[in-house]
């Protein structure tokens, strides 16, 4: 496919809703495992792999699909201070879910737009 | 992504919290059970919760990426705290002494037990129902 069809957009939101939905994993054991003796609560690690790719965006340049190569959302032990004392508190992890879950639709939103940009360039302009 | 997954694990914490609450129920409807059919005392019991790996078979198909995931387990034990004695010397169980050995059930212990256990399986639940919604909300692409 050429460039322009399968563009980096779609790896992009591609990578970002596997991320949300790892996330929602992750967000899904901590509550589970709230009461549990010695758990260390979960999160994903997605956004900080993408600086490479937001710092040639800011020099102007074009996202290619190559900057894209090593990034991949991963499940890390949350050890920061919003964990208190590897306890799991409830409220912060539904913020989390909320929040997480408003950003899955977002992207499902933009991945539509993208397909639908698409499908209008494919029949001239029509609808 | 699967989401079985998340659902499964929502299943879990729901599990673990139903466990407590019967347990609750149990010591609350235990609380003056002097003795038991097998002859003795009634000992409160207490949920201990653990997480623990998920199915080492599920694992493998998933990568190690998800290997961090566990999923809480629940142990029912008797507690060690001591018997209420409450002097009774009318009643036939009464010892030597007159007092009847009532078990120690701490009825606000349990309440609270039980009302922690609600809000969390309450919490699991809206996982669950974010989780549906997400996996939905994926077949709208394109559409």
């Amino acid at each position: 496919m050429t460039d322009g069809i399968e563009a980096v957009t779609t790896s992009v939101l591609g990578l970002a809703l596997d991320a949300a939905s790892l996330r929602q994993q992750a967000i899904a054991a901590n509550i589970a495992n709230a009461d549990a003796v010695g758990y260390v609560p979960l999160k994903v690690s997605f956004e900080a792999q993408l600086e490479d790719a937001r710092r040639a965006l800011d020099d102007g340049g074009k996202l290619s699909a190559d900057m894209l190569a090593g990034v991949a959302p991963r499940i890390e032990a949350d050890t920061s201070a919003t964990t208190w004392s590897g306890k799991v508190r409830l409220d912060v992890e539904m913020a989390k879910m909320t929040q997480n879950a408003v950003q899955y639709q977002a992207l499902i939103k933009g991945l539509s737009k993208h397909f639908s940009i698409l499908s209008s360039a494919v029949n001239d302009g029509k609808r | 992504m699967d989401y079985s997954q998340s659902f499964a694990i929502s299943a879990a914490g729901m599990d673990a919290e139903r466990t407590r609450v019967d347990v609750a129920a149990l010591n609350l409807a235990n609380a003056n059970t002097v003795q038991t059919p097998d002859g003795l005392r009634y000992r409160p019991l207490t949920v201990l919760a653990r997480s623990a790996p998920v199915a080492f078979s599920n694992q493998v198909e998933q990568g190690l990426n998800s290997a961090m995931l566990t999923l809480p387990q629940t142990l029912v034990e008797a507690a060690a705290v001591e018997p209420r004695s409450v002097y009774e010397p009318g009643n036939p169980l009464a010892n030597s002494k007159g007092f009847v050995m009532y078990p120690g059930v701490d009825v606000a212990t349990e309440m609270v037990n039980m009302m922690s256990a609600q809000r969390s399986y309450e919490a699991n639940i809206a996982a669950m129902n974010a989780t549906r919604t997400m996996a939905l909300k994926a077949l709208d692409i394109g559409g």
